[in-house]
């Protein structure tokens, strides 16, 4: 569906990894000292309740942040050590970012939304792919459509589409369906797991959703700020994902 | 007919948003007696928050009645559902329940002053000591923590001695023992006060606490 | 719900500080203007009365001494009952030197007397009743009895009886009502007038009234040529002989007793009478007085020069009132000795001419008085109270012997109306700055609508009725309201205290910086209030009818859809039509010497408001227009990532914008509006100034100086810093003009034309017909070619090409009748800013009169500056100066009674005041709407650098858009800017003599722009630090 070549995913290794907040109520570690390793084109799904550190986790795997303590490798790189420009040209190149909220950029269309991705790494024919992507989601007809002419779920197919379109080889997912119906929601995940297994990405993916959840390679249950469990540690004893 | 509470009858609520009509709820129908705590379940954007907005007064259906004590919210006007939410009905959210440069009992006495009550200080004290909070009492919000912050929230919901408690998502962003001290304080409440308490979770495990659970399901109310 | 306010607005610091700035900036603005009326005020009050000359005069109406009198009694004093009789005695005494003719005394009896029949006798003789009544009043009209003739010196005595028809209580308390009127004085005079008090005590009661630093007496004559002389030698001008004291000179500094001393039995000479008669201190000369029946000799004690000394020449007479009337050849003698020598030769005189009428001019007696000035208020209106008040005291005074003359209390009048019309004109000046304030706050406001909305929904979620919203929006309203007026108005304070000096300001009653305060407070609570108010109000209201709709800032203002800038550039446009339609642009100009205040017709002052406004508006939506039509990289390129997201941003979210142009638009159309303003006063102002000199130095040889003054003397003047220098004759009266139909005595220049043309301060507008190198080049042309002022051709019918006489040199020996063709029409002439009539070519003149010396020179300058002038003062004292008597009067040094007090007002300061204010608006403008862009788009941002976006192309698409809205706003105020300066420029005309030329304030405008540039790059840069610093994953989480 994205076409050419297969690049590939990029395995992402956490190492004590710990990232403080300092706030009026005294430091919190959003994440505390957690150490992972994920091979090259697997998909994980990492749950837990809300407010423990999953999406802060995925911000500095996704090198939008440093961690406050430990060492992020991406692709035997180590990213956290990283200046910012440089940190800039991997999440350009290596990652593509879905959110919970589509976080499309209301001002432009659907695809130039999805083209802009392409425009940063400076790709000439950014439409034309865009295009074509836009057409296997059967989003052909909405291409010039804006943000708020679309419905939710189509905003979101949108995003994905944005997330992919420069074949990353990390895709990470902040809640993807958080904001979706359960048809909707089922849809995305196939889409970005049909995305990743053509690409052959790594795909890292937050979810509240058993369901969703369950559809993925492995799974990683967090809970304040610690990995608790581990799929590939424990298959069978996989707390309940939305953990009390 | 007196032992309910609440009665929702046929409620109906779409949005509009870009041309497209999304219907949220189609036909939601539940009763709540006085006194009992109910959950409600149901997975994201199914309309559980939409749900709560019509309960509290906030927002009006397309269709459908919400009859709070004999009388219908939904034909009330600004002022006396306001009324309502200040003396009858609290609500506690998932987040930024607080006022974010009021100290806990600063929060506690609003409340209080918008129903038009007395003896704010000391009554405010005293609550947020019931939960626990009474060396937090001066803090600002961004000084509490996560559970904390939730149930001086619980003190703000709680200090006019409400009839009804609508709690969406109280400990979805605390930790497990967090959440679970939150919703144990408050079905205490609800035994210990009559208080009916709609309790929204999407953890079934914290809506097994509850006596009843309903799940909203196609924009639908089911029990189970 | 006020404790609520108030801790929200304590504890939330950054949010009430970005609220206030702006409030705090624009009420800053306004209550400065209004300070820097009340500390101005000083200025006017100093500069109306420094040119005037004697404060009051008394002058007396019968300088010869009483004319006739009546003396009228009834006797016996004391009771009358009913039938009981008095008899009337009236005493008719000539105590003038000459005849009285037509005598009439008229006796209207008070209606408890009644005439007795046939009881009138004429110094014992009866008189004749007529018509059965009284002689004094008989007859419908009750006329009186006309004795006829009554000689210089006699008496007539007149009794008749009377009958009391009721009781009379007091015959002291009747009323005495007889007049007594002649042919010379026809105004009946009232009986037993008061003693007349001699000049001498009059003055020393004068003096003695608390507030009247000194009271002078001073009495002067014209006497004919021939007058003065020295053995065989006399001078052929006329002369004017004084008469007053030592202390005289000491009280009007501008005599200046210039070699020997006083002495009351000796005279002083002018340098050019003493020149005339070559006379040493010690010689006699003889004075010879019409009517004296010998001339007196008298001891020359000493050389006195007058030539400045206006209290003694100003005119006194209505046409030419304070026209500086100087007549060279002088005499000045003590007051004793003028009375001894003077008045009873023009007594005799005018005895026997039989007619007191017939003499020319009598001699004039009078008080000069000098009032204490350094009291007086600072503001002319309460000057104004304290010089009546004195004057009213003086006239007290044995009222009735003289007429007083209030100099002090006219000019103060005027400048009185004068500071009214500055107040009001500054006022103008100032509004603005209340409507950014109120502007400022509603736009910080809109951009921290979003926060407040959170806080409100809460709010309602908790139980909070709208009537609570509403109580909370008015607490939060009044005190960033009030709070901000108080602090923008200390902070005005501080300002002026700062340009204007705390003793300027100081001087200024408290009770006016008190008022001015309470009206800034007030006028920034209403507008700030207002502009909080409103938004905040329509805001719940929506909240509250459930309307979801996010409050996008790229929803269209309100104000724009609902036209309101077309609807107030109509009214402005309508205004302004009528308004030229009535002339309201020609008002005439206003001068303190002539009585007229300035008018400036104030509501015209509201037409810069509205073009201000109006036009801001309308052309913020020509920047809007070319926002939507930026280029976007056509399909199927996105472009470069930079262009392609600014182009689309910019041509998408143009409304996004609009408000941020407005407010840079107004901001800088504010400033550069003023700029030019004052870069044109300024301008006019040294215009005039030059025109009143001539040029930049006006070279007067002083009377005392020996030395002749020819033309060429002008090149020696040349000296360094000098650029050229011409001679100039010019004097008041020295000609006289005759043409078919009329003739006139006129003031006459006779003028270098190279020279001049290359030195004065010439423009094209003197002249209405011709280009001032015309004018000039006809008085070249040809040596009989004369320039006539349009008043004179006018009164004598002569139009160009016509010819006329004209007599040179008038009153002189040398004077010479000469025809002359008019060559052109001027309605001014450099140099001669009070009149001049005729042009003539020098060369001609000293050719046809033989008179060789020049009344002045003038100079030009290589640089106009201050410095230029005095260093060019100081160069051509040291130079020709030093072996001559020079003085040199510049445009620093100068300034001209018809010039409006108004200009003497520190404008300049005022708009210092006004730029800096507009600066720190400027900068605070774009700092909000970059902060806010920011905040609202912050989303939008962190997701751009998730994708991958630099920090510098995140920057650039920041300052990109600012500089978008920056730009547009400079452009669109810029161009606002000339037109309301131009506006401004030609309302406040009246201001000046000349017609003020706008001026482009390269400098100015120049600063303003780059500020605002530095400031818009400062806060992109600061917007993009304070971004960096917020957590990504926050940021995303929020709704």
């Amino acid at each position: 569906m994205i076409g050419g070549v297969m690049n590939g995913g990029v395995s992402v290794t956490l190492d004590g990894v710990s990232k403080r907040f300092a706030t009026a109520a005294g430091p919190v570690d959003a994440v505390n000292g957690v150490d992972l390793e994920i091979p090259a084109g697997v998909s994980l799904a990492i749950t837990g309740p809300s407010g423990c550190g999953k999406s802060t986790l995925l911000s500095l795997v996704g090198a939008l942040e440093r961690p406050s303590q430990g060492r992020i490798e991406i692709a035997d790189r180590h990213v956290s050590e990283m200046t910012e420009p440089e940190r800039v040209v991997v999440r350009r190149e290596l990652i593509g970012f879905v959110f919970q909220s589509d976080n499309l950029q209301p001002f432009l269309s659907a695809v130039e939304n999805i083209s802009l991705q392409l425009a940063l790494s400076g790709v000439a024919d950014a439409y034309e792919r865009s295009l074509e992507l836009l057409g296997t989601l059967g989003l052909g007809d909405s291409a010039g459509k804006f943000p708020d002419q679309l419905s939710g779920g189509e905003r979101q197919r949108v995003a994905v589409a944005r997330a992919v379109v420069h074949r990353p080889r990390l895709i990470l997912a902040d809640e993807p369906t958080g904001a979706l119906d359960v048809k909707n929601s089922l849809a995305v995940i196939d889409l970005l797991r049909a995305v990743q297994a053509e690409v052959g990405a790594t795909l890292i993916l937050i979810t509240h959703d058993e369901a969703v959840a369950q559809r993925l390679d492995r799974r990683i249950a967090l809970l304040d700020g610690r990995v608790v469990a581990d799929s590939d540690a424990d298959p069978e004893r996989m707390p309940d994902p939305t953990n009390a | 007919m007196s032992t309910a509470l609440v009665e929702v009858d046929g409620l109906q609520k779409a949005y509009r948003e870009g041309g497209v009509t999304t219907p949220v709820l189609t036909d939601a129908s539940f009763t709540l007696a006085r006194g009992e705590a109910v959950s409600m379940v149901g997975s994201s954007g199914v309309g559980k928050s939409t749900l709560l907005s019509i309960l509290a007064g906030l927002s009006l259906p397309d269709a459908g009645a919400v009859r709070f004590d004999g009388d219908d919210v939904t034909t009330m006007d600004e002022v006396e559902r306001a009324t309502l939410r200040a003396r009858r009905i609290g609500v506690v959210l998932q987040r930024d329940n607080l006022i974010p440069f009021l100290t806990a009992v600063e929060n506690v006495e609003l409340a209080v002053e918008f129903a038009g009550g007395d003896q704010r200080r000391a009554r405010a004290i005293s609550l947020l000591d019931e939960l626990g909070l009474a060396d937090r009492v001066g803090y600002l919000p961004r000084r509490l923590s996560g559970g904390e912050a939730q149930r001086a929230a619980l003190a703000v919901a709680l200090i006019n001695g409400p009839d009804l408690l609508l709690a969406d998502e109280v400990g979805a962003e605390l930790d497990s023992d967090n959440a679970r001290r939150v919703l144990e304080l408050i079905l205490t409440a609800s035994r210990e006060r009559g208080l009916t308490v709609l309790l929204v979770t999407h953890s079934p495990e914290l809506a097994a606490l509850a006596e009843r659970c309903l799940h909203v399901v196609d924009g639908k109310v089911i029990e189970q | 719900m006020r404790s609520y306010a108030f801790r929200d607005l304590l504890r939330n610091p950054r949010r009430t500080v970005a609220t206030l700035v702006g409030v705090l900036l624009g009420v800053g603005l306004f209550s400065g203007v209004l300070f820097f009326i009340d500390g101005s005020g000083a200025s006017m009050t100093k500069r109306a009365i420094a040119p005037v000359a004697i404060d009051v005069q008394r002058v007396l109406t019968s300088p010869l001494g009483d004319g006739i009198r009546l003396q009228q009694q009834l006797a016996p004093s004391g009771e009358l009952r009913q039938g009981d009789r008095a008899r009337m005695e009236l005493t008719v005494h000539n105590r003038s030197a000459a005849t009285a003719n037509e005598v009439l005394v008229n006796d209207k009896l008070p209606p408890e007397l009644v005439y007795v029949e046939s009881s009138t006798q004429r110094d014992g003789q009866p008189v004749e009743d007529v018509s059965g009544q009284s002689p004094f009043a008989h007859g419908p009209g009750l006329i009186g009895l006309n004795l006829g003739a009554v000689e210089a010196g006699a008496q007539v005595r007149f009794t008749y009886e009377v009958e009391a028809r009721a009781a009379v209580q007091s015959v002291a308390e009747l009323p005495m009502r007889a007049t007594i009127s002649t042919r010379e004085d026809v105004v009946p005079k009232p009986a037993n007038p008061p003693k007349l008090v001699p000049l001498d005590q009059l003055t020393d009661r004068i003096a003695a009234i608390p507030g009247v630093a000194a009271a002078n007496q001073l009495a002067f004559a014209s006497l004919p040529p021939g007058a003065l002389a020295r053995g065989g030698t006399a001078i052929d001008s006329p002369v004017k002989v004084f008469g007053f004291e030592p202390a005289y000179a000491e009280q009007y500094p501008a005599i200046k007793l210039v070699e020997g001393t006083f002495d009351p039995d000796a005279a002083l000479l002018s340098p050019e009478a003493a020149r005339a008669l070559d006379v040493q201190i010690g010689d006699r000369v003889t004075l010879k007085v019409p009517g004296a029946a010998r001339p007196a000799r008298v001891p020359v004690s000493g050389i006195i020069d007058l030539s400045r000394a206006r209290t003694l020449f100003n005119s006194r007479t209505g046409a030419k009132l304070e026209d500086f009337l100087y007549i060279a050849d002088s005499i000045v003698l003590s007051p004793q000795a003028f009375d001894r020598i003077v008045i009873p030769a023009f007594r005799t005189a005018s005895a026997e001419r039989g007619d007191t009428l017939k003499i020319k001019t009598l001699p004039t007696l009078e008080v000069d008085v000098q009032m204490v000035r350094a009291p007086l208020s600072a503001d002319p209106g309460r000057a104004l109270e304290q010089t009546t008040a004195v004057t009213k005291r003086i006239k007290a005074i044995a009222p009735d012997q003289d007429y007083l003359l209030d100099n002090i209390s006219n000019t103060l009048t005027v400048a009185r109306a004068d500071a009214a019309v500055a107040k009001r004109m500054f006022l103008f000046l100032g509004l603005p700055g209340l409507l950014l304030a109120g502007f400022l706050a509603a736009y910080a406001g809109t951009i921290l609508a979003a926060t407040q909305r959170r806080e409100q929904a809460n709010l309602r979620l908790r139980g909070a009725s709208p009537a609570h919203l509403t109580r909370l929006l008015a607490y939060r309203t009044a005190a960033l309201a009030g709070l901000g007026s108080l602090l923008g108005t200390a902070i005005g304070f501080a300002s002026i205290l700062a340009i204007l000096g705390p003793s300027s300001l100081f001087e200024a009653a408290p009770g006016e910086l008190a008022l001015s305060a309470l009206i800034a407070v007030g006028a920034g609570l209403i507008a700030t209030g207002l502009a909080l108010y409103v938004p905040g109000r329509r805001a719940l209201h929506r909240e509250v009818s459930g309307e979801r709709r996010e409050l996008r800032l790229d929803l269209a203002p309100a104000w724009r859809r609902r036209r309101v800038d077309y609807i107030a550039l109509l009214a402005a446009a309508a205004a302004a039509v009528v308004a030229v339609r009535n002339g309201a642009f020609d008002a005439p100009s206003g001068a303190v010497s002539t009585g007229v205040a300035t008018s400036l017709r104030s509501h015209l002052l509201m037409l810069p408001l509205g073009v201000w406004f109006a036009g801001t508006l309308l052309s913020v939506r020509a920047f809007e227009v070319v926002a939507r039509n930026v280029p976007v990289p056509p399909p199927p390129r996105f472009g470069t990532v930079v262009r392609g997201l600014l182009s689309r941003t910019l041509s998408r979210r143009s409304t996004a914008l609009v408000t941020g142009i407005v407010g840079v638009g107004l901001v800088i159309a504010f400033g550069m509006g003023l700029a030019v303003f004052a870069a044109t006063y300024d301008a006019a102002k040294t215009t005039d100034a030059r025109f009143t000199v001539g040029s930049d130095l006006r070279v007067t040889p002083s009377p005392v100086s020996d030395k002749p003054h020819p033309a060429d003397y002008a090149r020696e003047l040349e000296v360094d810093g000098v650029v050229s220098a011409t001679p100039v004759i010019g004097r008041l009266e020295n000609a006289f003009l005759r043409s078919t139909f009329n003739s006139d005595v006129k003031d006459l220049a006779a003028v270098e034309v190279d020279g001049f043309a290359a030195t004065a301060a010439l423009s094209d507008e003197f002249f209405p017909d011709m280009t001032a190198a015309e004018a000039l080049d006809a008085l070249r042309a040809e040596p009989t070619a004369i320039l006539l002022d349009v008043d004179s051709a006018d009164e004598l019918k002569l139009e160009v090409g016509d010819e006329a006489e004209v007599l040179f040199a008038r009153g002189t020996r040398r004077q010479q009748l000469r025809t002359m063709t008019v060559a052109g029409l001027f309605e001014r002439f450099p140099g001669f800013p009070e009149s001049l009539h005729i042009v003539a070519n020098l060369d001609y003149f000293q050719r046809e009169t033989g008179i060789e010396d020049v009344d002045f020179y003038l100079a030009r300058t290589d640089d106009p500056s201050a410095e230029a002038l005095a260093a060019a003062t100081a160069a051509v004292q040291a130079g020709p100066g030093a072996s001559d008597r020079l003085n040199i009067g510049t445009t620093e040094t100068t300034f001209n009674k018809d010039q409006s007090s108004l200009t003497a007002l520190n404008i300049r300061g005022l708009v210092n005041l006004d730029s800096v204010y507009t600066l720190a608006m400027c900068a605070a403008v774009i700092a909000i709407f970059v902060f806010g862009l920011m905040l609202q788009r912050r989303r939008e941002y962190v997701v751009l650098r998730a994708q991958g976006l630099s920090a510098r192309g995140l920057q650039l698409l920041l300052l990109g858009e600012a500089g978008f809205v920056a730009a547009s706003g400079l452009l669109a105020g810029t161009l606002v800017g000339g037109a309301l300066g131009l506006l401004l420029v030609s309302i406040l005309k009246p201001l000046f003599i000349l017609s003020p030329v706008p001026t482009v304030p390269l400098t100015d405008a120049a600063t303003l722009a780059a500020l605002l540039v530095a400031a818009t790059v400062a806060s992109g840069v600061a917007a993009l630090v304070v971004l960096r610093r917020l957590s990504p994953s926050e940021v995303l989480r929020e709704q």
